[in-house]
């Protein structure tokens, strides 16, 4: 069930998260979290490194998807800026985690979990570009503090754990601190914008 | 490599490679005396080490380890977005001591002290 909890945050996550930040009731929280984790649930735990790979690949590209929505929306010149960072610094860890699964001539492999965090982005991606512009910065960093604070859990409780492959361990392992800075950032966002 | 001087200083730095000009160490590759040569790395979302010590007129190098950008911004200068093995180089003068920061992740903080 530790293998589980992190890949179930994400889920999670990935799928109420703009919708909790924007303050949507309960009712639209618990139409959009069951199947996505129905889904991560049906397989069973361990992920193999192939599998690893696409789960990496999602997550981070599904960071970048939010903030070039962000990029659009965002009002605020420090949420622009942080969508900016969010844009460049997962796409440069996607780009070393390829670059790493094709030297170890590993294909990422869709799973249940990368697949779940792909469908459920996509409702969380609908959720934002329905915020009203007023409330669009701060549901936006909301549901960045979020996405962090799963990523981190998963990657601490599924990802590291269940890889085998040393380097991809050690890549895992060096990206968390990308992840630790960006939830900070994001949190120091949130106060901000939440004061003002 | 871009290089720049703190009043007197002189910043370098290097895009994709990073190139560790030290006199006599490569063949061909000559620096004007400058003090002490001291290295910054950045790795993990953190300076290493977060706090430095120099004496005036020493050399300070900020070298990117991280796949992401970084920068070394302080509110008198800024080493603009350094790539995945990027370096750049701050000639010190005057005592003082100087916080910086990271402002793509401004949770990286370090200080450099001119002695």
């Amino acid at each position: 069930m530790r293998v589980r909890s992190g890949w179930w945050a994400l889920a999670l996550v990935v799928t109420g998260g703009a919708s909790c930040a924007a303050g949507a009731d309960e009712e639209d929280r618990a139409t959009a979290t069951p199947a996505a984790v129905e889904a991560a649930a049906t397989d069973g735990g361990a992920l193999n490194d192939a599998e690893i790979a696409a789960v990496v690949v999602a997550a981070n590209s599904i960071d970048v998807s939010y903030g070039e929505i962000a990029r659009q929306r965002a009002t605020d010149e420090r949420v622009k800026e942080f969508a900016e960072t969010m844009i460049s610094d997962h796409t440069a860890v996607n780009a070393s985690a390829v670059e790493l699964v094709s030297r170890l001539g590993v294909t990422p492999e869709e799973n249940e979990v990368s697949r779940s965090l792909q469908s459920s982005a996509t409702r969380t991606r609908d959720s934002l570009r329905a915020m009203s512009s007023a409330d669009f910065d701060l549901g936006y960093i909301r549901n960045e503090v979020a996405y962090h604070r799963a990523v981190l859990d998963a990657l601490d409780t599924l990802l590291i754990p269940n890889a085998t492959n040393a380097e991809l361990r050690e890549t895992l392992v060096g990206v968390r601190p990308a992840f630790v800075a960006h939830l900070e950032h994001a949190e120091a966002l949130q106060r901000a914008l939440e004061e003002t | 490599m871009r290089r720049e001087n703190l009043g007197g200083s002189v910043w370098r730095r290097v895009a994709g490679v990073t190139v560790f000009c030290v006199s006599g160490a490569v063949p061909g590759c000559v620096t004007p005396h400058e003090g002490e040569r001291h290295v910054v790395e950045v790795r993990g979302f953190a300076y290493s080490p977060d706090t430095l010590r120099v004496a005036g007129g020493d050399t300070v190098v900020w070298v990117n380890r991280d796949v992401v950008s970084h920068t070394a911004t302080s509110s008198e200068w800024d080493s603009g977005a350094l790539g995945r093995d990027d370096s750049w180089e701050l000639v010190t003068s005057a005592p003082d001591t100087i916080g910086y920061l990271c402002s793509l992740h401004p949770a990286m903080a370090g200080t450099l002290i001119i002695e």
